[in-house]
C-alpha cells in the first residue's frame, strides 16, 4: 500500500467580525490508496471547514496553515496559499450534501460535465470531451447516458442528482474524493446505491476518499478508517472495525450509543450538553462539560494525543477501556 | 378509536395550461386505511415519494381527500386545536421575524385560550427550555432546540394527536435521541397518540406500536409492529427491513408506477399479473393487513 | 477583506440618502423659522433680483424670494410624496397578497387588471382626469396614489406566492390561523424588506410625478409653491434668471437621490431576503 495523502498539524482560522475563529486545531491524519476515511462527528464540530481548508475553498479571508500537506508524493509549501488549489486541480474532488444545490439550474447536465471535462484538459476537442461525458454518466450509472447528457438538474431525483455531481467530480480525474454528507438528505434506498455507486469506484478507479457524515455506524460499514472530530480536533481515530467495536473516546462511544438501534429501556441515548461554540475559550478537553468520565484533570489542559496498539490515536487524558 | 382513516386517496391534478380543465392527475395517496386508538402511535414507513407528506397533510386538514374518509371520535371536538403537526424542517417551521414568544403564543390566542402565560409556561417545561428563550427569534437557535419550541407550540393547546412528518430527518444523530427521547416522553405523560412519520426504519421499534408501510402512495403492508418488523409479508417491507440492518446488501432499485403493483418491476416473487392490476388488500391475521397477490 | 467592504458600501449609500433626505425634511418642517419672507409675498421693487445677502436664492419675476418658496415647495412635494406613496401602497398591498394569497380566478381578474392599468398611458389619464375633475393638490395626491401601485401589486404577489407554501404558513393553518391572520401576521411581515424599499423607491418617482405635472401647469397650482411649478415659472426667464430654476431643480435632484441612496442602501444588507 502507497500513502497517497498525509496532512500533519493543519490550523484552520476564519475571519468574523469578532476578529479570526479557530474552527479546527492540529488536524492530522493520512490515507493510503483505494482507502475510504470516514469523518465523523456532529454539526458545527469543524468537519466542513477542515475539508474545505484542504481544498483551498475556504472564503478568502481565512488563514490555514499545516506543517506537511501532501498528495500523491508532490507536497505543498505552507507559505504559499495558490499552492493548494493548484494541488486541488491536480486531484482532489468535492462532493457536496445538496445535489440540488450545487448544480448549476440554467445548464443541463451534459453541459456541464463537458465543460468541466474541457476546464480539466485544455485543448481538447469539444465532440472527444461529449464522448467522454457519456462515458462518465455510464460510470456513475445513469444509463442510458445520452439521454441524461439533455436532462436538467430539476427533473432528477435527488439521487440522480447525487450521481450527477459524483460525474461531475470524476470528470477532473481526481485521486482523492471529499464527499461531505453526500447522503445525508437521501432515502435509505436511495443511500444505499450511492454508497456501493463510491464502492465500485474505488475498485475500478484506484479512487481514495474521505467521507464525511454524523452517522458513525453508516461509515463503519464500508470505510477503512476513522477519525472522530470534535470542537475542531481529532479526537479519535484508527481502524473502523476496531473504533467501533471497542471505542476508547468518551465522544466516539457517546456517538455511537446514540444511534437508533442502540437502545436502552426502550429510550435513546442523546449526548447530554451540546457542542460548544466555535468562540468558545476553553482550557481543558473541549469534551468536558459533557463527558460522563470527566475528571478534574481535564478541565486544566488539553490532553495531548497518545497512539495505542493498532495505529490508534485518541486525545484523551483517560481513555475508556473495553 | 381516535381517528379512523378510510380509503384515504389523494390525487393532485396536473394543469396543461392556465385556461383548460385539469386533464391528468397525479397519484399521491391511493387506498390508505387505519385506525388510530388513544395513546397508540403509528409509525407510517416510505420513501420520498410515496405519499408520506400528503398523508400528513391530510391529516391536519391542509387538503382535502380526493376520496376517502377520516372520522374522528367525539374527543376530537376541533381539529386545527386537537391535531398538531410537527414538521420536517425546523429551520423553516418558525416565522422568522416572530419572536419565540409570539411563535408559541400564536395558537393559544387563535384559540381563544385564556391562562396563556399558565400554557406557555408548561409548555415550555414540557420540552426542556427556559423562559429566557422567550424573547429572540428563531435564528438564535440551533436545529435540535428550534425542533423543541415547534413542539412545544404544538403541545401548547393540549392536542390528542401530534402528526410528526420525518421530525428528526434534518437533524443530527445526537440531537435526533434527544428529540425522539422527547416525543416517547410526551406521549406517555399527555396521553398522546402519535401518527410518526419516517423513512428511516431504524427508529420504528421504539417509537411506533404498529406500522404502516407506503410505496408510491399505496399502503402496502399494515400491522403492529412486532408482525411487520418481525415478520415482513410484502417483499418491498422486507426490503426495507434488511436494509435498516445496514451491513446487508439491496438487492435492487425502486421500482416505478403504473397500473399495476408499484413494486412489480424489481420483485422478487412477481408475476404476469403484477404488473396490470393492484391487487385488493389482504387480511392476514386481525389486525395485520398486506397488498401482494401472493396472499390474495 | 473583500467581504467587509461589500457589506460597508451599501451603509454609506444609506448614511449619504439618510443625511440628504433629513436634511430636506429639516427644511421643510422648520420653514416657517427660517423662511425670512412669506413665500407669496410680493416685492415689486426686487424683481428678479440675483442671490444676494437679502435674497439668499434671489427672487422671481414677482419678486417673490425664492428660498421662501423653495423652503415651503419642499414641505408641499414631500407630504405629496409620502402621501402617493401610502395610498399606492395600501392598495399594491392589498391587491397583491389577495392575489397571491388567494390565486384562482381571484388572482386571474386582479392581474388582469393590474396588466391593463399598467398597459395604460397612466400620464394621459391623468391629464385629461385632472382636466375633468380639475387641480388641487387632494386630487393630485388621490389620482397618482389610484395610478401607482401596479409595480408593487406585482412585486407583492410574487413573494406571496413563494412564502405562501413555506413550512411555517401551512404549520398555521393547520393549527387554525384564518386567512387574514395568515396574510397580516405573517405573509405581509415577512415580505416587508422588499416592499418597503420599493416603496421608498416610488416616493422617489412620485415626487418626480408630482413635479412633471406641475411644470406642465396641471399640477399644484400657483400660488401655493411646489419644486414642480417653481420650474415652471422659471421657464420664461430661463436666460436671464438661472437661479429660479436652478435651486427648484436642486430640490428634486437631491430628494430623488436621496431616496435612492436609501432604497439602495436598505435592499443589500437584507439581501434581499431573510
Amino acid at each position: 500500500m502507497t500513502r497517497l495523502f498525509e496532512v500533519r498539524d493543519l490550523n484552520v482560522m476564519l475571519p468574523t467580525r469578532h476578529g479570526p475563529l479557530a474552527v479546527s486545531r492540529d488536524i492530522s491524519f493520512s490515507l493510503e490508496e483505494k482507502q475510504i476515511l470516514g469523518v465523523a462527528g456532529e454539526s458545527g464540530c469543524g468537519k466542513t471547514m477542515t475539508m474545505l481548508a484542504l481544498t483551498g475553498l475556504l472564503p478568502p479571508g481565512s488563514r490555514v496553515s499545516w506543517k506537511k500537506l501532501e498528495l500523491a508524493g508532490r507536497s505543498c509549501d505552507p507559505s504559499c496559499r495558490t499552492d493548494i488549489s493548484k494541488m486541488r486541480d491536480k486531484g482532489i474532488s468535492y462532493i457536496f450534501q445538496e445535489p440540488g444545490t450545487h448544480l448549476n439550474p440554467l445548464f443541463s447536465i451534459g453541459e456541464q460535465l463537458t465543460e468541466t471535462i474541457l476546464c480539466n484538459n485544455r485543448g481538447l476537442r469539444a465532440k472527444t470531451a461529449r464522448q467522454e461525458a457519456v462515458r462518465i454518466l455510464e460510470n456513475v450509472g445513469l444509463r442510458p447516458a445520452g439521454d441524461f447528457l439533455r436532462r436538467y438538474p430539476h427533473q432528477l431525483s435527488g439521487g440522480m442528482n447525487q450521481r450527477a455531481m459524483i460525474g461531475l467530480a470524476l470528470a477532473a480525474d481526481p485521486k482523492l474524493l471529499i464527499a461531505d454528507e453526500p447522503t445525508t438528505a437521501l432515502d435509505l434506498l436511495t443511500q444505499r446505491s450511492i454508497i456501493d455507486l463510491v464502492l465500485s469506484l474505488v475498485r475500478t478507479r484506484g479512487l481514495s476518499v474521505i467521507w464525511v457524515s454524523h452517522d458513525i455506524s453508516l461509515m463503519e460499514s464500508f470505510a477503512d478508517t476513522l477519525a472522530v472530530m470534535y470542537a475542531g480536533r481529532i479526537v479519535e481515530s484508527g481502524p473502523a472495525k476496531d473504533m467501533t467495536r471497542h471505542a476508547r473516546h468518551p465522544y466516539t462511544r457517546a456517538l455511537i450509543h446514540c444511534l437508533p438501534e442502540r437502545l436502552k429501556e426502550k429510550r435513546f441515548q442523546p449526548i447530554p450538553g451540546h457542542v460548544p461554540a466555535l468562540n468558545a475559550e476553553t482550557r481543558g478537553c473541549a469534551f468536558y462539560p459533557r463527558c460522563p468520565f470527566g475528571m478534574p484533570a481535564c478541565a486544566q489542559a488539553e490532553p495531548l494525543t497518545i497512539e495505542t496498539e493498532n495505529s490508534r490515536k485518541i486525545k484523551c487524558f483517560f481513555p475508556q477501556n473495553t | 378509536m381516535l381517528l379512523s382513516a378510510e380509503h384515504l386517496t389523494k390525487y393532485y391534478p396536473l394543469r396543461a395550461s392556465i385556461f383548460s380543465r385539469a386533464r391528468a392527475c397525479v397519484r399521491a395517496l391511493e387506498d390508505v386505511s387505519f385506525r388510530l386508538p388513544e395513546q397508540h402511535s403509528l409509525g407510517v414507513m416510505g420513501e420520498s415519494g410515496s405519499g408520506k407528506t400528503t398523508l400528513a397533510r391530510l391529516l391536519a386538514n391542509l387538503i382535502a381527500p380526493t376520496r376517502g374518509t377520516l372520522s374522528f371520535s367525539p374527543a376530537i371536538s376541533d381539529r386545527t386545536k386537537d391535531i398538531q403537526i410537527i414538521s420536517q424542517n425546523p429551520w423553516e417551521a418558525l416565522d422568522p421575524r416572530m419572536t419565540i414568544g409570539q411563535s408559541l403564543k400564536e395558537p393559544l390566542i387563535i384559540h381563544r385560550m385564556n391562562d396563556i402565560r399558565d400554557r406557555l409556561r408548561r409548555s415550555l417545561d414540557l420540552v426542556g427550555l427556559d423562559r429566557h428563550c422567550l424573547n429572540r427569534l428563531p435564528h438564535e437557535f440551533s436545529g435540535g432546540q428550534r425542533q423543541r419550541i415547534v413542539i412545544a407550540r404544538a403541545m401548547s393547546c393540549g392536542p390528542k394527536i401530534l402528526v410528526c412528518d420525518e421530525p428528526t430527518s434534518s437533524l443530527d444523530i445526537s440531537v435526533q435521541a434527544q428529540i425522539l427521547n422527547l416525543l416517547l416522553d410526551l406521549k406517555e405523560q399527555q396521553k398522546l397518540s402519535l401518527i410518526f412519520i419516517t423513512h428511516d426504519a431504524r427508529l420504528l421499534p421504539v417509537i411506533s406500536d404498529s406500522i404502516l408501510v407506503l410505496h408510491s402512495g399505496i399502503m402496502v403492508e399494515r400491522g403492529p409492529r412486532e408482525a411487520v418488523l418481525n415478520k415482513p409479508l410484502h417483499p418491498y417491507t422486507r426490503q426495507l427491513m434488511t436494509l435498516s440492518k445496514l451491513h446487508e446488501k439491496p438487492q435492487a432499485a425502486r421500482g416505478a408506477g403504473g397500473a399495476g403493483c408499484p413494486f412489480w418491476q424489481v420483485c422478487s416473487l412477481k408475476k404476469t399479473e403484477c404488473s396490470e392490476h393492484l391487487p385488493e388488500i389482504v387480511q392476514i391475521s386481525p389486525e395485520h393487513w398486506v397488498r401482494c397477490c401472493h396472499f390474495l | 477583506m473583500p467581504q467587509k467592504k461589500n457589506r460597508s458600501k451599501p451603509s454609506i449609500a444609506l448614511a449619504w440618502g439618510t443625511g440628504l433626505i433629513g436634511l430636506l425634511l429639516i427644511l421643510a418642517l422648520l420653514a416657517p423659522v427660517l423662511a425670512s419672507f412669506e413665500p407669496d409675498s410680493i416685492d415689486a421693487e426686487q424683481l428678479l433680483s440675483p442671490p444676494s445677502f437679502q435674497h439668499w436664492m434671489g427672487t422671481d419675476q414677482l419678486g417673490r424670494d425664492v428660498l421662501s418658496r423653495f423652503l415651503f415647495g419642499a414641505r408641499i412635494s414631500l407630504t405629496v410624496g409620502a402621501l402617493i406613496i401610502v395610498i399606492a401602497g395600501c392598495l399594491g398591498i392589498l391587491i397583491g397578497s389577495l392575489s397571491g394569497y388567494f390565486g384562482g380566478w381571484l388572482d386571474q381578474l386582479l392581474m388582469r387588471f393590474t396588466d391593463i392599468m399598467l398597459c395604460f398611458p397612466v400620464f394621459f389619464l391623468i391629464l385629461s382626469v385632472i382636466a375633468l375633475i380639475g387641480s388641487s393638490v387632494f386630487n393630485i395626491i388621490l389620482i397618482l396614489g389610484l395610478t401607482g401601485w401596479m409595480g408593487l401589486a406585482r412585486l407583492v404577489r410574487a413573494e406571496i406566492l413563494t412564502l405562501k407554501n413555506r413550512e411555517y404558513i401551512l404549520v398555521a393553518r393547520a393549527y387554525g390561523a384564518s386567512d387574514a391572520r395568515l396574510i397580516l401576521r405573517h405573509l405581509v411581515p415577512n415580505a416587508s424588506a422588499p416592499i418597503f424599499v420599493t416603496m421608498i423607491l416610488g416616493i422617489a418617482s412620485a415626487i418626480l410625478a408630482e413635479s412633471a405635472l406641475s411644470f406642465l401647469g396641471v399640477g399644484i397650482q400657483p400660488p401655493t409653491p411646489s419644486w414642480g411649478n417653481m420650474l415652471n415659472d422659471a421657464r420664461a426667464t430661463l436666460g436671464v434668471a438661472w437661479w429660479m430654476s436652478l435651486f427648484p431643480g436642486l430640490g428634486i435632484f437631491c430628494a430623488i437621490l436621496g431616496f435612492h441612496l436609501i432604497g439602495e442602501g436598505l435592499r443589500n444588507p437584507a439581501g434581499g431576503r431573510p
